[in-house]
């Protein structure tokens, strides 16, 4: 092709990017002769920094809830994935930000079942036990959960429904959590691997 | 290059679209010396800058939950807005970029059976292709060879065996589950996914590290995409240019109207309008975006659309039905945890067990993909956290103890063409580039339906069959946006279809639609090795069309 002769740059503002063949083929990294110019271990070594180029620009996402909310949420947290001798639990972990700031940029009416369902369980404490939920003790805070659980796979009314929407997010939120996945879990993957993996256990 | 520079040169090929198909005819017609030109919409992606594959879900704002992982790719939907109306509206999805959605796909590769091709003779349906598989078959073996293609010679009718680089092995909930398909019955087996995934170094391209995250992006390329592969082949032939930012709104014709000589287009950054003159003119863009250029390319000598005089440029669009079960496999739970990352979800896949013989309810086939182990590729596995009971700590046991003992089933299901489904353009809505949008028509029939019903109840039992226990599945099955196909069908007769079986216009000799456009009727399978194979075959007799000067 007798443009890319001249070795010329391509031109990236204001027109159309019209890219020499030269251009093309130093970008890509392939050599005339079709080899590649990173090994995949090397790429693999520079993924980090991209990845914290993006954890700068969300850490500055507000959140929706309001403190009272949010210590609620925190100690559904608790009950539901507590720290034990293994691993940190779902408050420790962070949920209850991960929470704030994903409901923050939901449709409204995801935020309007985390709205409801909090004020139906304060409402739901205050009736059974005298108190909000967040001040009850630990035995009373767990019977008010269990008498929401035991619906859980057909739940009956809209608290109900919440409490199961509530279970799903912040086991969502753990289990993508450093302390869920990589600690709870022990998940092994998300790294670079030399053959593909088989099954090494004999059948049962 | 300056850019205004392409105008005074004439081009043996203008190609629109740089994706799968585009990239493949740009390869095949540059290396038999036409001079081309490519229009890409969008820009080139650096891998290892823009895909964030190996990104952790907690290094991201909203642990991956608001597509993350593959922001920025996809059209932004305000720009490219569109209409969907029927009873199941259909999605439709744009990657501008150059290669397109091959920079995501998951890269399944299959051949279609010899009776895929064949679906009127063979039950009363849909249309034949003008061609049969030993057409194809030569141009398969170049496909998989190009693209490097890992899969097992399986000895299959249903899905012909080819040319490939090493299997992917299977993981034990896999394993398991194939062990228990002879429970179902002998149409029932489970062989090694096909993928254009290199399992061993291959084109030039590095050897998979299998993290699993193929629908994200390889960073490093072991997977087979038009950018990485098919235009730097054409690149290399120094025939080729590439011009990425260019939005092609119509195809002009001659003054005699009997020839496609000028593609118009804009300059996506500045909104200028420029053209580029083509000896013929090949449409790449996928058949949606096919069939709507054709429809805007309206003239006197074409008032319902070039190349449409059949009346059949956006109709029988066909696509997908996918439907997922999910679960654990009790044997395998409590057991160590081990990478099971491997290749994207399914290493699994059970072709059509109705290929042989249809299910009595409905003529559709589908094929079930299979999927295990604590790999998060998908995302969808951690849906088991809803399904184990209760809360605190021994919940929180039992998840860890669940974890390695997950299992996916993946259904991906054949659609019928209707006259209820169809893309034509919306009267009212224009896009972000001030054209008039595309339209999207779509039902799922009474088969279709009932292929989705026998779908549920067969994911079932193939877990319980494999000692699991089903913890979620779909409630309806989903059309798939990357799958559609259909709209400028290839046929022999001039009044019933748009394309010849070279995927030409019958009315308009030096015009081609090169991508999945041309399928009459179409299988289960995924459409993307077919879809290269087409354009192969299309391209070579372009190229010597070219040379003879009957074009």
């Amino acid at each position: 092709m007798e443009r890319s002769a001249n070795g010329e740059k391509p031109r990236k503002t204001g027109t159309t990017c019209v890219i020499t063949r030269r251009e093309l083929l130093r970008w890509l990294g392939f050599a005339a002769v079709g080899g590649c110019a990173l090994s995949s271990r090397e790429i693999f070594a520079q993924a980090p920094r991209l990845v914290r180029r993006l954890r700068k620009n969300g850490s500055a996402t507000a959140g929706f809830f309001t403190p009272e909310q949010k210590k609620t949420i925190a100690t559904l947290c608790d009950l539901i994935l507590p720290a034990d001798s293994d691993s940190p639990g779902a408050r420790e972990a962070g949920v209850p930000d991960f929470i704030d700031r994903l409901i923050k940029v939901s449709e409204g009416a995801t935020q309007e079942v985390w709205t409801k369902g909090l004020a139906d369980l304060e409402q739901f404490a205050q009736k059974s036990h005298g108190s909000s939920f967040a001040t009850l003790e630990g035995a009373q805070q767990e019977r008010v959960l269990s008498a929401l659980a035991e619906n859980e796979f057909h739940p009956h009314s809209a608290l109900e429904s919440f409490f199961v929407e509530a279970k799903r997010l912040i086991a969502m939120g753990y289990y993508t959590s450093e302390a869920g996945l990589r600690k709870d879990l022990k998940f092994q993957g998300n790294t670079y691997l030399a053959q593909s993996p088989r099954c090494a256990e004999p059948a049962r | 290059m300056n850019f205004c520079e392409i105008e005074p040169s004439e081009f043996d090929v203008g190609i629109v679209g740089s994706g799968a198909a585009g990239g493949i005819a740009a390869k095949e017609l540059c290396e038999r010396g036409a001079k081309v030109c490519v229009l890409e919409i969008g820009e080139w992606k650096d891998p290892s800058k823009v895909f964030r594959s190996h990104a952790w879900p907690f290094e991201l704002p909203y642990h991956g939950f608001r597509d993350e992982y593959t922001e920025g790719l996809y059209g932004d939907p305000a720009i490219f807005r569109y209409s969907s109306v029927g009873s199941d509206p259909a999605p439709y999805v744009i990657l501008p970029a150059v290669g397109g959605k091959t920079l995501l796909w998951a890269a399944h590769s299959w051949r279609f059976g010899r009776r895929d091709f064949r679906l009127r003779a063979l039950q009363g349906i849909g249309e034949d292709w003008p061609i049969g598989y030993q057409d194809l078959a030569p141009y398969y073996d170049r496909a998989e060879e190009f693209m490097g293609v890992c899969g097992r010679r399986d000895s299959l009718e249903v899905i012909p065996d080819g040319r490939f680089l090493p299997p992917l092995e299977f993981r034990c909930g896999e394993l398991q589950v194939g062990r228990a398909l002879s429970k179902l019955g002998p149409q029932f087996k489970m062989i090694s996914t096909r993928k254009a995934v290199n399992t061993m170094a291959h084109g030039g391209r590095p050897q998979c590290h299998f993290c699993g995250h193929c629908s994200r992006g390889c960073d490093v390329d072991a997977k087979y995409t038009s950018a990485n592969a098919a235009i730097p082949a054409a690149l290399r032939t120094g025939r080729c240019t590439l011009v990425t930012g260019a939005l092609a709104k119509a195809i002009l014709l001659d003054s005699t109207g009997n020839r496609a000589r000028d593609i118009v287009f804009i300059e996506v950054k500045s909104g200028r309008e420029r053209r580029v003159r083509c000896r013929a003119v090949a449409l790449a863009c996928g058949p949606v975006e096919s069939a709507r250029l054709l429809l805007l390319s309206t003239s006197k000598w074409f008032p319902q659309g070039l190349g449409n005089r059949s009346g059949e440029v956006g109709k029988n669009l066909q696509t997908t039905i996918n439907l997922g079960t999910s679960g654990y496999l009790k044997s395998l739970v409590g057991g160590r945890v081990v990478n099971d990352d491997g290749t994207d979800a399914y290493h699994g896949t059970i072709p059509n067990p109705y290929y042989e013989k249809p299910h009595a309810k409905f003529p559709n086939g589908y094929l079930i993909n299979v999927g295990s182990g604590t790999q998060l590729g998908y995302g969808g596995q951690l849906d088991f956290v809803s399904a184990v009971p209760g809360f605190g700590r021994q919940y929180k046991k039992n998840l860890r103890a669940t974890f390695p003992a997950l299992v996916t089933l993946g259904c991906q299901g054949q659609t019928l063409a209707s006259p209820t489904n169809y893309v034509d353009l919306d009267p009212a809505l224009r896009d972000g580039f001030g054209l008039p949008a595309i339209r999207m028509h779509y039902r799922l029939g009474e088969s279709e339906l009932a292929m989705v019903d026998d779908m549920r109840k067969v994911m079932r039992a193939i877990l319980e069959a494999a000692g699991g226990v089903v913890t979620s599945s779909d409630r309806s099955g989903g059309i798939d946006y990357s799958h559609y196909v259909g709209t400028c069908r290839m046929g022999i007769d001039p009044e019933r279809s748009v394309l010849n079986p070279y995927c030409q216009s019958h009315d308009v000799k030096n015009l081609f639609v090169v991508d999945g456009s041309s399928f009459p009727t179409y299988p289960e399978k995924n459409p993307t090795e077919t879809v290269i194979a087409v354009a192969m075959r299309a391209a070579e007799h372009l190229a010597e069309e070219l040379r003879k000067g009957n074009i």
